[in-house]
């Protein structure tokens, strides 16, 4: 939210000064701006907020067509409970797997998934934009993405067999970080392409190896960048079905797949998947909220120049 | 002592060629590179740095060959032109850089940092970031980072070529003072010809890749030694005829003007050339060997006036008093200084000095 809310304060100010020009025309302009806002809002927030109430409604409010209401009328926590220890109260149908296991599998495997590509997305990019190493990586890392996902899973699937990495954490991490590797390449190129030569130059001139040029001042410089290759790296792993469905079984199942689970004899279970999609919010947000100071300029950084 | 040599320094680049260079800087030299934009200026600096790698010759510091000496042990130090500041760090951070980088104690570092920010005058900025400097304020963290590491030379890349017009006068005078103070070794290359001619001790005027000329500011200007060099050092530029000298060697010829110009000196009888006359040297005159002039403007700055003016059938510019303002004050008749005419010969090479 903030990196959309970010450029429109700038175009306010903008408004501002026209308005002195023309009060009246700007009024309008800043009456249909910030219409179009609001309903850019209501789009964006609309199904947040209905997930969000409808994972504390009890088990009548969400099984009956009729009578839906806004806010929960008797809001519980029957549905986390529900997912945390398999059953609650009022629901004769038990749980065969709770959260506790998807929820880890999601975490380790998202997160290693996330180390491996932007560490070796960060060191490749460099590695081409400064010394000009292999430069065609730069468009053969795309053939990855050049393929419909489901036309290379199979093969994966069979190589993920053979190597024995099929349900594991490992070897999840290690597709996801494969996966992911060509957008925080790209992402870490364009932050790298961004930092003039001269400053590394000068900092080789001070007497710094080139190594101690890359972490004493190439990526100080392009931190904002870096944390912003993380959250949607990061993002992209945790919100993955497909390779997780096609390559974990039991031990290491994801939340997406995982809420597929939730289908029992009962019909869709909306309550508990609301209230795992409210789970399952959490920790994107709360890596966005951790790195947020430098993700407004990460997400503007092509527009600074020095 | 020769602090830099280079000599037969070749790089080649697809296109274009720097080299062979030979030059030799002495220990203490406020040392001028002026050229035209990609004549090859910094690349010469990037040689000595070791940032660039020469394809043949040699690189000497102090005697000693850098073929194998990396660029952090070479001992130069670099203000380039767009400062290169590190952005993360504020002023103190990146004046102590170099010092921190080779281990220096801490007690060393202050006492650098002390003196450099004093001689530069930074302390009250010390603590900010270079997004918080105006152009000025980073221009001075930029010269004390490289003033604090004490390095046996310091290269300028148009150091000053940001600032605005009276800063960059500013500037040229206090570094001037701070190389003398140091008794330090200045390469400074700039393409503002006045600002090297004003600075340096010696220049070297750079023209496609190559050294066209070195020495003294006042020899380069006075004596150029090609009508390339002519053409860059002076502004307003100089003003060249071509023609061919007199069967008697005593006259320029150029079907241009309507009569011959005398010259000083016997010169290469019937031979073809080019005669080389600066604005300032075209004086106001009505004499019986004057020349015609009309103006077509006029330029007053002040102390002095440029004359745009057709001399003959060529556009030519005449540096004249400041009193004049109008084309109507100048008599619109001029002579050419005999003794300050620019000889060149038909390959454009300048003629010896002195009769033949």
């Amino acid at each position: 939210m903030v990196a959309l809310l970010r450029p429109d304060e700038g175009s306010i100010v903008k408004t501002h000064k026209t308005r002195s020009v023309t009060i009246k025309r700007s009024f309008r302009s800043l009456a249909v701006k910030y219409a179009l806002l609001l309903l850019a809002c209501a789009v964006v927030m609309y199904p947040l907020f209905w997930m969000i109430t409808m994972a504390f409604k009890p088990f009548d409010e969400w099984t009956t067509g009729s009578g839906l209401t806004w806010l929960p009328q008797n809001a519980t926590l029957g549905n986390f409970e529900y997912l945390f220890y398999g059953q609650t109260e009022g629901l004769v149908v038990t749980l065969d797997r709770t959260i506790g296991g998807p929820l880890w599998a999601s975490l380790v495997t998202s997160t290693c998934g996330t180390i491996i590509a932007v560490v070796a997305g960060t060191l490749s990019s460099y590695a081409v934009v400064r010394f000009n190493i292999l430069p065609s990586l730069a468009l053969s890392v795309l053939q990855l993405r050049l393929f419909p996902p489901l036309a290379v899973m199979i093969p994966v699937m069979v190589m993920w067999a053979f190597i024995g990495g099929v349900d594991t954490w490992w070897g999840l991490s290690l597709i996801y970080g494969i996966v992911t590797l060509p957008f925080a390449f790209w992402l870490m190129k364009t932050f790298f392409d961004e930092v003039p030569i001269e400053i590394e130059e000068a900092a080789r001139v001070a007497g710094s190896s080139y190594w101690r040029v890359f972490y004493r001042i190439t990526l100080p410089i392009v931190k904002p960048g870096l944390a912003t290759c993380v959250l949607f790296v990061f993002i992209l792993n945790w919100s993955d079905y497909l390779l997780a469905l096609l390559l974990t079984q039991k031990e290491w199942v994801t939340l997406p797949v995982y809420m597929n689970t939730l289908n029992t004899a009962l019909g869709e279970m909306y309550g508990m998947k609301a209230a795992l999609g409210f789970i399952a919010a959490i920790p994107p947000i709360f890596l966005g909220l951790l790195i947020q100071k430098h993700l407004v300029r990460g997400l503007t950084f092509g527009a600074l120049k020095q | 002592m020769t602090a830099i040599e280079l000599r037969k320094a070749t790089k080649k680049y697809p296109g274009f060629t720097l080299g062979p260079i030979d030059l030799s800087i002495e220990q203490g030299e406020f040392f001028g590179i002026f050229g035209p934009p990609s004549s090859g200026k910094t690349s010469i600096l990037k040689l000595i740095l070791g940032l660039l790698s020469q394809d043949e010759g040699q690189v000497i510091l102090s005697g000693v060959d850098c073929k194998n000496l990396e660029v952090s042990q070479r001992g130069i130090s670099m203000v380039f032109q767009n400062l290169a500041l590190f952005p993360h760090m504020t002023g103190r951070e990146n004046i102590i850089f170099p010092l921190a980088e080779r281990g220096a104690p801490e007690e060393e570092i202050t006492n650098r940092l002390d003196s450099v920010s004093e001689v530069l005058h930074v302390s009250h900025i010390l603590h900010k970031n270079p997004s918080q400097m105006s152009g000025g304020e980073r221009q001075r963290i930029a010269l004390g980072r490289a003033l604090a590491d004490d390095s046996r030379a310091i290269l300028l890349d148009e150091p000053i070529s940001a600032l605005d017009a009276r800063l960059r006068e500013n500037m040229r005078v206090e570094l001037k003072r701070l190389q003398r103070t140091n008794n330090q070794t200045f390469v400074y290359v700039s393409h503002d010809e006045e600002e090297v001619m004003a600075i340096s001790d010696r220049v070297a005027v750079m023209i496609d890749g190559q050294i066209a000329q070195a020495g003294e500011p006042d020899v380069v200007y006075n004596y150029p030694n090609s009508i390339r060099v002519a053409e860059v050092i002076g502004t307003p530029p100089m003003n060249f005829f071509t023609g061919t000298f007199s069967a008697d060697g005593r006259y320029f010829e150029c079907d241009k003007l309507t009569k011959p110009i005398p010259l000083a000196r016997k010169v290469r009888p019937g031979e073809p050339g080019t005669l080389g006359v600066r604005p300032e040297d075209i004086h106001e005159d009505a004499g019986d060997d004057s020349h015609e002039i009309s103006i077509s403007s006029v330029e007053p700055l002040g102390s002095h006036t440029i004359i745009n003016a057709e001399l003959g059938e060529q556009l030519t510019k005449i540096r004249a008093e400041g009193r004049i303002i109008k084309p109507g004050d100048h008599a619109g008749r001029v002579t050419f200084d005999q003794r300050r005419l620019h000889l060149f010969d038909k390959d454009g090479i300048r003629l010896p000095e002195g009769g033949e």
